[in-house]
């Protein structure tokens, strides 16, 4: 139910992965590289890094947690290598018997992403310039 | 590149430990995402640490301290062969 991977995600295919008879609700997140600009330079792409191993490992854990009853799933699906503007680089869906659990999961399984998943990006511009972003400490 | 820590001549063998930096913590290391460093056995984490900030800055506290994929906090023994990872600030998503 978690991936890393160089491929481009199938959205479509993550949320068919929480399918399930009893889940009345798929809550999903599509994060998508955004074209900031920042003093005439433009974003191009993100070059995702992570390290395999723990990444998924953190990505089993969020899953796990938010989706503790077994009535819910979650499925994590995360972009490594060169992710274009406009290009998908995470889908996480959580599929819950009702709407709000659903939600709530979804959000909680976000934000844990961006704090615990061993994963760092780089900011590619249009110039050639290029910039880690800023994170959050691993706690 | 390869460092070489050693502390005192005790007659102790040597081991190898493979630090891993991530992120920002690459530009550091002139984009390499390793090195290796020789140290003395028995040899401690902070030991490793030092080495690496030798002749430069100090890590900084926001950079996380795995050994082998487990996060680890305050010192630790180390092996031969023990792979230290640096991880700076995450920004998945």
């Amino acid at each position: 139910m978690v991936a890393l991977s160089d491929a481009p995600i199938d959205v479509a295919a993550v949320l068919g992965s929480v399918r399930d008879d009893a889940c009345g609700a798929i809550a999903s997140f599509t994060g998508v590289v955004r074209g900031d600009e920042e003093a005439g330079d433009r974003v191009a792409a993100l070059e995702y890094e992570a390290h395999p191993g723990m990444a998924v490992a953190a990505m089993r854990k969020i899953g796990e947690e938010v989706a503790g009853p077994e009535s819910m799933r979650c499925a994590i699906h995360h972009r490594t290598g060169r992710v274009a503007v406009g290009e998908v680089s995470v889908v996480v869906a959580v599929a819950a018997p009702h709407r709000a659990e659903a939600l709530e999961a979804c959000r909680i399984a976000v934000d844990r992403l961006k704090a615990t998943v061993p994963i760092w990006k780089k900011v590619l511009f249009t110039s050639g310039r290029t910039a880690w972003a800023e994170g959050t400490p691993l706690a | 590149m390869s460092l070489s820590l050693l502390l005192e001549d005790t007659g102790n063998r040597l081991m190898k430990v493979n630090i891993v930096v991530f992120g920002r913590l690459k530009d550091r290391f002139g984009g390499r995402s390793s090195l290796e460093i020789t140290m003395v056995d028995p040899a401690k984490l902070r030991q490793a640490i030092r080495a690496v900030e030798a002749g430069g800055e100090p890590l900084g506290a926001d950079v996380a301290v795995a050994v082998n994929g487990r996060i680890v906090r305050g010192d630790a023994d180390l092996q031969d062969g023990d792979e230290v990872l640096l991880l700076p600030p995450v920004s998945g998503g």
